[in-house]
Order: C-alpha cells, then sequence, then structure tokens
C-alpha cells in the first residue's frame, strides 16, 4: 500500500505542517464531539435527579463544547481539503511539465483522450484519496478509539455488548465490498461494450443503411443493452442484502443498549444518563461505521487512479539532453551531415531508412521527393530530434545533434509539418509563435512572404481574425500557409518544409517556395515533396525510394538519367494536362 | 472547447429565473418514461414511506421503554400499555422483541424498495437508450457527417447514466429525505406538541443557513465546472498541438498559461471548500442549539412533572434525525442539477427530426426489369459547390458499367445518390424504371448488394459479419459464399471456424481478406443490382488473382455500377463511364475509349505509369 503511493510521499512532506496542524484540529474536534454524548447524559441525570441548575450548567458546557468543536470542524475541513486542493493543483502542473517532454513515440502510444482523463479523471480521484479519503479514514479512527475509551470508562460490560455486532459488520463490509468490486468491473465491461456497439455502428452506418440492417441493428443493440441491464440489476440484488444488513447488524447495537443497558439501569448499575449517553455515542458511531464502506471505495479507487498517472510519470523522454550535451552552443549555422542512418519502426521492425548518407551544404536547397513510404520525411525529422535514428548519426555543423542542447537545436531548426496545428488564438499569435518577440511589422512581413491574408482568404479581422470554433474555420491551405509564415517568422539557420505545402496547387506552391528562398538566402531548405515541380526549384534533388536514395542530383541531371524521377515527371505534367482541360 | 462552452451555456441557464419551469418540464417529460412502470415507482415510493415510518419507530420505543420500566412515570400513557407486561425485565424484552421486527420489517422495506427503485430506474434507462439507438436510424446520413460519432457514444451511454443518479441518489432520496422529515415531526407532535414547538424554534435559522449556503454552492459548483471545462480544453489543445509546443521551444510558455488556469481551477475549488466547510459546522452547532432548548425547557417542564423524561429522551433523539437529511438535501443539490444538464442534452438529440422525405407519386409506375437510369441529376452536398452537373447515364438489366474519374470527380457520390443517402436537387434517379422517391426506401436498398471501399467489418463473429445476423441467411449459404469468396480455407483454419470472433474494426484479418468478407456479405444477400466501390488498397498477387475471381462471380447476372480502380476490373465492364469535375465526360468500351485519345486515354496511362509503385 505504502509502495503504491510512495509518487505522493514528497508532496504529503512538503505539506506536513499544515498537515500536522489539519490532523490536530480533527483530533480536537473528535474529542469534543465525544464530550457532547457524556455532557447530555449527566444533564438527564440531573434532570432525572430534579436538579435543575445542573442540568443547565451542563447545558452551557455543552454548548460551548459544540461551538469549539465546530470551529475545529471547520478548520479540520479548511486546512485538509485545501491541501488536498494544493496537491493536486502541483500534480497536475507537474504532470504536464512532464508530459510537454515527451517525444512522438509517448504521444503515439497513447491517446489524447486517455490522457485528458488521466489529467482530469484520474488526477481528482487522487485528490479524493488525499482530502475526503484521508481526512475521514483519520476521523473514523480518532472517533471510535475516543468514544470507544469514554464507553469503556463508564461501563466496560455495556461497550463489549455494543461493540459485539462489530465482528459481523467487518466481515459483511469485506465480503459484500469484494462482491461489488467484481460486479462493478463486468458492469464496466458491459458499458464498455455498449460504446463499443454503437462506435462501430456509427463507423459502418453507410454498409448498414445500404443492407437495411436497421433493425437488426437495434436487435443488436438491444442484447447489449439488456446484458449491461442485467449486471447492472446483479450489482442492485448485492446491494439490496448489504445495506440492508448492515443496518440491521448496527440495529443489534441498538438492542444491546437498551436490552443489556435498560437491564443494568434496573439493577442499579448504571444510571439512566448513561444510558442516555450510550444511545447518542450508537447514534455518533452509526456514520463511521456505514463511512468505512466509503472510505475503503475512495481510497481503492485513489490508489488504481495512482498507478495510472505513476504509469505517465515513469516514461522517460527519449529526446532529451543527456550528459553528453554540450551546453556552450548556443547556435548553429546549417550544414547538415546524415550519415549511415537507420531507421525501424517500433511495431513492424521494418526499415522506413536503411543506411542512408546524405549532406546538405550551410545554404543549400535539397528536395527530398519519392512515393508514398519511402522515407523522405523520417530522413527530415532526424534533424529536429522529432525522433532519433536506430543506427548511424546525423549531424549540424559537424555535431552530432544528440550533443546539441535540445533548446539550441529547435530554435535553429525550424520545421513546418503536412498536418499543422493551429491553436485558438488569433492568426497573428499563432505567426508570433515562431518568434514571441516578432513585432507586427515582422509577422505581417511573413505572413506576406507565406501569401497569407491577402483579398483571397477574406479574413474578416485580418490577421487579427480568431482561429477555431469561435473565430473562423481555416481551409487545408490557409493553414499551411500560417504554418508557412510562422516558420518563416522564426528566421531558423535550417527551415524543413515536410510536405507544407501539398494543399495548395502547384502554382502558389512554386510561388510560395520561390519567395521563402528569396527572403532568407543564407538559409539551408529542406523541402520534402511529392511534387516535381516545387522540386526543380531546388538545388539538389534527392530521389528516394523503399528507404533508400536512389539517385541524387539536380533536375536536368535526374531527367536526363531517366530513372523513377522521370517516370514521377512525366505522370505529373499528365495529371497537370488533365486538370487544365 | 465546444465542451466549455455548453457548460457555460448550463451553467447560465441555472440563474435564469425561468430555469425552475424548465426544470419543471424536463421533468415532466421523464415522467412519461417512468410512466409504463408506474406500478413498480408506486411500490418503491410505498416502501420508501414505510422504511421511513419504522426508522421514527426507535425513539418511541426508548420512550416507553423509560417511561414504564425505567424511571417509571404513571402519567404517560401509551397505546402499547395494555400489551406490556408489568414485569420490567419481561417488558424490556418484549420492547426488544418489538424493535427486532421492525428491524426486520425495516431491512425486508429497505430491500424491497432497493430492489423496485433500482430496477424501475434501470429499466427506464434501457428504454431511453433504445429509444436514442432507435432515434439515431431515422437520422439522415447528412446529420451524421456533421456530428462527431464521439458525442452521440456519449449521448447513448455516460449521459443516460447520469440521467439514473437523477432518479436514484437524487429524486428518490430527497423524496425519502423529505418523508423522514415529515415522520419525525408527526411522531414529535404525537409525544409532546407544546416541546415540539421549542424545538422548530431553530427551524427558520437551519432554514436561513440552508438557502445561503445553496447560493453559495451553486454559485462555487458553476465556478468549478466552469474552471474543468477549460482546463481540459487547454489540455486537449496542448496536447493535439504537442509537436508545435515543443519544435517552436514553446513548453515554458504553455506551462506557465496552463499553471493561470490551474490556478483558476483552485480557486474555485477552494470557494465551494469554504462554503462546505463553513455550512456543516453551523448546521450541526444549530442542532446542539436546539438539542440544548429541549434539555432547558423540556428538562424543567420533568423537573415540574409536566413532562415525562421518556419523551425527552425520544425528542433528544429524533433531534439527531432530524439534521441528516436537511443536509443531504443541500448537498443533493448539485447531483440534480449534472443530471438535468444530461436529460438536456439527451432530449436535444431527440428533438433532431429527421427531415420529411419528398412524397411519393400517386400512382408510382410498377418497377420493371432492373436498369438504372440517371436522368439530368444535380447534386451539391453544400450549398454552392455542384458535385454533379446534370448527369445521365442509363444501365441496362444485367449490364455492368465501370466508372472512373480522377479524385473529387463525384463517383462515390453517384453510390450515396443511388441509395439515397442524399436527395437530389435536381433532375430524376430511376431504378428499375421507377423514380426512387417513389420506392419504399427499405425496398429500394434491398435490391442492392454493396460493397464500399471500408468494408465495415464489426465486432461478432465472422458469420455475422458475413450474414450480418439476417434470419433470412442459412449457415450454408454463408458457407457457399465464403468458399466463392476464397474465404473458407481460412475460416476453416480459425479455431473456432465460423463463429471466431472478428475484432473491432477486422483487427486479425488482412485487407485483402476483409475486402473478401464484404463480397462474401454480398453475394450471400443475393440482390439484381450490385453496387461496388472497389477498394484502393493494393494486397499481394494471390489476394489480387482471388479477389478478380470473386468479383467475376459477383458481376454474373447482376445489373452492376462499378467505381473501379483496377484496370482488369475495368476490362470486365461492357461500358466504361468517365466522370470528370462532376460531370459525364465520355462513355463506351475500354477500347473505343482508348482509341479515341481522350481523358480516359490520359487517365490509363497514368494509371499505368503509377502501377509499378502500387501493384508489384
Amino acid at each position: 500500500m505504502l509502495w503504491k503511493i510512495r509518487t505522493l510521499v514528497p508532496y504529503l512532506v512538503r505539506y506536513r505542517l499544515r498537515y500536522s496542524l489539519g490532523l490536530t484540529a480533527l483530533l480536537f474536534r473528535g474529542l469534543l464531539a465525544t464530550a457532547l454524548p457524556y455532557l447530555l447524559g449527566r444533564a438527564i441525570d440531573a434532570v432525572a435527579d430534579g436538579r435543575h441548575d445542573e442540568a443547565e450548567r451542563y447545558v452551557a458546557i455543552l454548548l460551548a463544547c459544540a461551538l469549539g468543536k465546530g470551529v475545529a470542524q471547520y478548520a479540520m475541513r479548511w486546512i485538509l481539503i485545501t491541501i488536498s486542493r494544493d496537491i493536486e493543483y502541483d500534480l497536475r502542473n507537474d504532470l504536464s511539465a512532464h508530459l510537454v517532454r515527451m517525444d512522438r513515440l509517448f504521444y503515439a502510444r497513447y491517446r489524447i483522450g486517455d490522457l485528458m482523463a488521466r489529467a482530469t479523471n484520474d488526477l481528482s480521484q487522487v485528490r479524493s484519496l488525499l482530502g475526503p479519503g484521508l481526512m475521514y479514514s483519520f476521523e473514523i479512527a480518532v472517533i471510535f478509539m475516543s468514544v470507544m475509551t469514554v464507553m469503556a470508562l463508564t461501563d466496560w460490560v455495556l461497550t463489549l455488548a455494543v461493540f459485539a455486532p462489530m465482528p459481523l459488520i467487518s466481515v459483511a463490509v469485506g465480503h459484500f465490498g469484494r462482491r461489488t468490486h467484481t460486479q462493478f468491473q463486468k458492469v464496466q465491461a458491459c458499458f464498455s461494450a455498449i460504446s463499443t456497439r454503437v462506435q462501430e455502428h456509427l463507423a459502418g452506418l453507410r454498409m448498414l443503411r445500404a443492407y437495411g440492417q436497421s433493425r437488426q441493428e437495434e436487435l443488436r443493440f438491444g442484447q447489449s443493452n439488456q446484458e449491461y441491464f442485467d449486471q447492472s440489476m446483479g450489482l442492485v440484488r448485492i446491494w439490496r442484502t448489504f445495506y440492508p444488513l448492515l443496518d440491521m447488524l448496527v440495529g443489534f447495537a441498538g438492542i444491546a443498549v437498551v436490552g443489556f443497558g435498560g437491564w443494568r439501569v434496573l439493577e442499579g448499575q448504571i444510571s439512566l444518563g448513561t444510558f442516555t449517553m450510550f444511545l447518542f455515542f450508537l447514534a455518533m458511531l452509526t456514520w463511521p461505521m456505514a463511512g468505512m464502506g466509503v472510505v475503503v471505495n475512495i481510497t481503492q479507487r485513489g490508489v488504481a487512479s495512482l498507478g495510472r498517472l505513476d504509469e505517465l510519470l515513469g516514461h522517460r523522454a527519449g529526446i532529451a539532453d543527456g550528459d553528453q550535451t554540450l551546453y556552450s552552443m548556443n547556435f548553429v549555422r546549417g550544414r547538415v551531415d546524415w550519415i549511415d542512418v537507420s531507421v525501424r519502426y517500433p511495431n513492424s521492425g521494418l526499415l522506413a531508412l536503411d543506411r542512408v548518407t546524405l549532406r546538405v551544404h550551410d545554404g543549400e536547397s535539397l528536395a527530398l521527393i519519392g512515393p508514398v513510404g519511402s522515407g523522405k520525411s523520417t530522413l527530415a525529422n532526424l534533424v529536429p530530434r522529432l525522433l532519433d535514428p536506430s543506427s548511424g548519426q546525423v549531424f549540424v555543423d559537424g555535431i552530432d545533434v544528440r550533443r546539441l542542447p535540445l533548446r539550441v537545436l529547435r530554435d535553429c531548426v525550424g520545421h513546418v509539418p503536412q498536418e499543422t496545428f493551429l491553436f485558438s488564438r488569433t492568426i497573428a499569435n499563432n505567426i508570433r509563435l515562431g518568434n514571441t518577440q516578432a513585432t507586427r511589422r515582422e509577422v505581417a512581413a511573413a505572413a506576406g512572404t507565406a501569401n497569407l491574408a491577402n483579398e483571397g482568404d477574406s479574413f474578416p479581422d485580418g490577421l487579427d481574425t480568431l482561429v477555431g470554433e469561435r473565430g473562423i474555420t481555416l481551409s487545408g491551405g490557409q493553414r499551411q500557409r500560417v504554418a508557412v509564415a510562422r516558420a518563416v517568422l522564426g528566421r531558423s539557420s535550417i527551415l524543413i518544409l515536410d510536405d507544407a505545402t501539398s494543399s495548395l496547387d502547384a502554382e502558389t506552391e512554386y510561388d510560395l517556395l520561390r519567395k521563402v528562398r528569396r527572403d532568407n538566402r543564407n538559409q539551408t531548405l529542406i523541402v520534402v515533396t511529392h511534387r516535381v515541380s516545387s522540386a526543380r526549384l531546388c538545388d539538389r534533388i534527392a530521389v528516394l525510394d523503399k528507404g533508400a536514395i536512389v539517385d541524387l542530383g539536380s533536375h536536368q541531371e535526374l531527367i536526363e538519367r531517366g530513372g523513377l524521377y522521370a517516370r514521377m515527371h512525366e505522370r505529373q505534367r499528365l495529371e497537370e494536362e488533365l486538370s487544365h482541360r | 472547447m465546444s465542451t466549455g462552452r455548453s457548460i457555460g451555456r448550463e451553467a447560465a441557464r441555472e440563474d435564469t429565473s425561468s430555469a425552475v419551469l424548465y426544470d419543471a418540464a424536463l421533468l415532466g417529460r421523464l415522467w412519461r418514461y417512468l410512466r409504463p412502470y408506474g406500478f413498480h415507482a408506486f411500490a418503491s415510493l410505498t416502501l420508501l414511506m414505510l422504511n421511513s415510518g419504522l426508522g421514527v419507530v426507535w425513539p418511541l420505543l426508548t420512550q416507553v421503554a423509560v417511561d414504564r420500566y425505567l424511571k417509571p412515570d404513571p402519567s404517560v400513557e401509551s397505546f402499547l400499555d395494555p400489551l406490556l407486561p408489568g414485569e420490567p425485565i419481561q417488558g424490556l424484552l418484549w420492547i426488544l422483541l418489538v424493535y427486532l421486527g421492525v428491524l426486520v420489517l425495516s431491512a425486508l422495506t429497505r430491500s424491497a424498495q432497493i430492489q423496485t427503485m433500482n430496477s424501475t430506474g434501470q429499466r427506464v434507462m434501457r428504454d431511453i437508450r433504445t429509444e436514442i439507438f432507435a432515434h439515431l436510424q431515422k437520422l439522415p446520413v447528412r446529420y451524421f457527417d456533421r456530428t462527431p460519432s464521439g458525442r452521440l457514444v456519449t449521448r447513448t451511454t455516460s449521459d443516460v447514466d447520469v440521467l439514473n443518479e437523477l432518479f436514484t441518489s437524487g429524486l428518490v432520496a430527497v423524496a425519502g429525505d423529505i418523508l423522514t422529515l415529515f415522520c419525525a415531526f408527526g411522531a414529535m407532535l404525537y409525544l409532546s406538541p407544546r416541546l415540539m414547538i421549542v424545538y422548530l424554534a431553530v427551524a427558520p435559522l437551519v432554514l436561513l443557513v440552508s438557502l445561503v449556503f445553496r447560493r453559495f454552492a451553486r454559485k462555487s459548483f458553476r465556478d468549478v465546472r466552469i474552471a474543468v471545462a477549460k482546463l481540459a480544453s487547454f489540455l486537449q489543445e496542448c496536447f493535439a498541438g504537442i509537436s508545435e509546443v515543443q519544435l517552436f521551444n514553446h513548453e515554458r510558455e504553455a506551462l506557465k498559461d496552463f499553471d493561470t488556469i490551474n490556478a483558476e481551477h483552485r480557486r474555485a475549488n477552494y470557494r465551494a471548500v469554504r462554503a462546505h466547510a463553513v455550512f456543516f459546522p453551523v448546521i450541526e452547532w444549530l442542532n446542539y442549539i436546539g438539542l440544548a432548548l429541549l434539555v432547558v425547557f423540556g428538562g424543567g417542564w420533568v423537573v415540574e412533572g409536566a413532562l415525562s423524561l421518556g419523551v425527552l429522551l425520544a425528542f433528544l433523539q429524533y433531534g439527531t434525525r432530524v439534521f441528516r437529511p436537511i443536509q443531504d438535501l443541500a448537498e443533493k443539490y448539485n447531483v440534480l442539477q449534472a443530471a438535468m444538464a444530461g436529460a438536456e442534452r439527451i432530449f436535444r438529440l431527440l428533438d433532431t427530426t429527421p427531415p420529411t422525405l419528398a412524397a411519393p407519386t400517386e400512382t408510382p409506375e410498377e418497377p420493371g426489369p432492373p436498369s438504372v437510369e440517371f436522368r439530368n441529376v444535380w447534386f451539391a452536398y453544400n450549398d454552392r459547390e455542384w458535385v454533379l452537373e446534370d448527369v445521365s447515364f442509363e444501365v441496362a438489366p444485367g449490364e455492368t458499367i465501370a466508372v472512373v474519374g480522377h479524385t473529387g470527380a463525384g463517383k462515390s457520390t453517384l453510390v450515396n445518390l443511388l441509395l439515397r443517402f442524399y436527395e437530389i436537387q435536381g433532375g430524376n434517379i430511376l431504378v428499375g424504371g421507377r423514380d426512387i422517391r417513389d420506392w419504399d426506401l427499405e425496398d429500394l436498398r434491398a435490391q442492392f448488394s454493396v460493397v464500399l471501399q471500408d468494408p465495415g467489418l464489426f465486432s461478432g463473429t465472422v458469420a455475422e459479419n458475413i450474414g450480418l445476423g439476417n434470419p433470412a441467411v442459412s449457415p450454408a449459404s454463408i458457407r457457399r459464399a465464403a468458399a466463392l469468396a476464397h474465404l473458407s480455407s481460412h475460416i476453416e483454419s480459425l479455431p473456432q471456424r465460423y463463429e471466431e470472433s472478428v475484432l473491432e474494426r477486422g483487427a486479425g484479418l488482412s485487407t485483402g481478406q476483409k475486402q473478401l468478407v464484404a463480397f462474401a456479405r454480398a453475394l450471400v444477400h443475393e440482390r439484381p443490382f450490385l453496387v461496388l466501390d472497389e477498394a484502393t488498397s493494393s494486397v499481394d498477387p494471390e489476394t489480387e488473382r482471388q479477389i478478380r475471381d470473386t468479383l467475376s462471380v459477383l458481376l454474373t447476372g447482376r445489373t452492376s455500377i462499378v467505381i473501379a480502380h483496377r484496370l482488369s476490373t475495368i476490362r470486365r465492364a461492357e461500358r466504361v463511364l468517365v466522370l470528370h469535375r462532376g460531370r459525364v465526360e465520355e462513355s463506351g468500351t475500354h477500347d473505343d475509349l482508348l482509341a479515341r485519345e481522350g481523358i480516359y486515354a490520359r487517365l490509363h496511362r497514368l494509371q499505368s505509369l503509377s502501377q509499378p509503385y502500387t501493384v508489384p
């Protein structure tokens, strides 16, 4: 158990002072709460003996104690629950700081929905464990112990009788707790089954409608629905025994008080006030007895959720600075060497790149072209370390990229992917991501280079138009141009356009690439593309097929050589002709 | 983002003055689902009343025990007196026996109440789920184009579960609390009206505190929900854009922004914590003031002999019981609000009305032999952009035509229109000589065997995936179809053969095998027409040959429209239709069209040029 919550220990230690304050308040609350039935009992004794003044004195003390209890209770709740909120806050910040540094492999493994669920639902389960879970368990322990002590001191025989049903209660809680757990898992499985049914139905909607499957699908859904119903009722069958049984067992304690306690009153061994006191203690104990189930539930769920968070926190980013990092480096110019580089897909074990060696000179422009799956994007992604090669090395300015500080490397390498993500801010602020210090004029210039926000785009507020649900939805081409503007603004030494302009028509793409090149002549430019028209703009073209470079040279050279590139050229010329008809 | 907004809207709703009326309308609608189980609901409520009644018996029994035996008070008479023996020990035993009976009865009623209440709730949930799913069947394909499937899944699952909370921990618990309150008041009134008035002196204060708390709790609850939504949408965006965040060294800024939202979330929760931390102690203190009043006034009357000690004791016990329901009621408010929001979302989906289909002609043509005709068809998915412009062509009974063209030329649209997934904006489509708008929708679709690009496999057995659970399809015919589709040897090698389950989205089958399953499905459903949108994915040469073979079986004797990507398929067709930018540009046999040196000839050359990479 303790091992399972080891992650929380530093946080618990951090708030040790407030925890001890809160627990002190809890202790006070418990003790004062125990005093109340005692005082009531004494007051009843006084009333029974006809001493009304004494009874009023007891009542005055009782009210004072109740007030003190109230204050302690307020302090307890406020301190202990806010600590749990503070730890939740810390934990959530730490978790996101961790996640933000994770690499692509991690994000390929975990779906966004899953990560979200962990960062919200699971975290709040852990919060419940730290807040109410911890508070209630201490509260129950304190009340049990203090009540038991006072009861035993007053009349230990009666106390034994009252607590006689306790073993039975704990057996019942244990037994039904386990059954609930098992049944609950079945219910959850059925719940997933229903979700999957609906999901699949929606995915295959057209086929199902074409075959007129509505009725069968309703039947199938009905089955899952019925199963869910049946399993849920299984849970109800457990409850309908468990809860009444629990009530009854607690009721037996009441029988003990009235029967055994009444007998002792008649025998003159205890006063009527003590009898009353026991009645009230019994009422006080009802909640802790029922509350144990709640606490166990909170704890189990909290620990399970913490396990899911630990799983995330246990991942180390494969791509990060290390011992070998040359922190003195703060700039690179732009020569890139791939030496004998191979990349293996993690799942299939197939080679995406097979011992590729290639050089781009400082300030040179290079196109990577080839069919789908030829490895051209993979080759480009190695430069900003979106992934590391399985074997071989990548050098920038003759230094292994793995030894460059990641921050410096990414400052100096601009990378625009095919699918770009825009944040729900203004277009200008999306561009400014490339350089947060940029002036408005610089942003506008970058937008100009990327052919953005001209008349054709009709943004209602120009560059200040909001992107996303509340703003406008950008077309694929517009998104890509925002991404290019963003990268242009960064004025990095190396710019990689990874199929970044595929949604633009060939003419616009050509125009845009020319502008990018013209605006920053010293920049090393790597263009991953499937269009010959764009590739021909570059100084050199590397043709890839099945993870290897099959040809390298200028457009003219490659056409003359008549290989794969020439065939692509011919094909695209034909397509061009077709679409211009 | 969208969740953030809708939560904001729902939260705002709670503040409007019409919210109460609105909630009443929602409850009224929910009541309609409850009505079929009226008896169950009534039984549950009766049992709840019985249980609440039994719950207040205990203090009454202690009163009798004290006044009759423990501190005999002759002035007090109880309805139990004639039944009880005079001897104290025996009397106590009698009382305990009665209490034991009460305990057993109370356990039985509670058990029955849990059973009836939950089975009613679960049945209602089951019905609502069924209704939602049936409603989805009625909505047009267009609706699903616009609505994310995740949202619809949530409507059918978690939202309905939240509604269950409304029944079980919400309404019923509230009813139970109120009943307990009334029973306790009734018992107090029976024992001593005077003392009850003393005790109720604190009631206005309790009410006031509860109202103030509800105000604060509602506001903080709303703030928390908005903060949670903000947190979620920020994280969503951050994870989705993680590459951008990392590539532009934006981690620190992102974390700083996150910290702001995270702190806001914490602040909102602080307020909620404070509201609770104040409310509970105050209510409990008021409780003790009430008890103190009882001891001071009641105790005085006891000393004067105007009240029995047993009655005072009973009052003290009621005094601790009355407050629990009041606390509960204040807390239940949040649960109810969340459930109402869920109900609102569900009803909004159920209120989406399917568009009425164009009325059929008074006297429709009797369908003739299986032919298809498109007559000057115009169609656009969006208002302005025509996907099909004035398309006309005919397919004679038994004929196979291949449709070719660039991506986005409108080929798949032909299939969508033929099966009437969408309504055309102009022209006519005739199936068997009868306008498709004159066909009953189900009858129309029952004319077609369909193979779409996505084979549409679902989790179920292999047999179910082929026969679609159709009662008219025999296991033998499934086996025959599988054999024709070259699937039988593979299926026979599976441990459970035809009963082997296919995992979600067909995992466990190769791409080619999935296509063959879709073919087998088309074969088993023997229908006069075949519509085939050929999959573009490349497969190994052996599977390629199997697909080709199965296709020829499929095409034989059926009127077929094939959106073709494979040259072999095109060659099999009697006629080729070249679709270009939403228009039929060329049509004729493969050889005719090649000779014409038009679009088709170019497409063909393009195809052969790209062949080396896609088909080995």
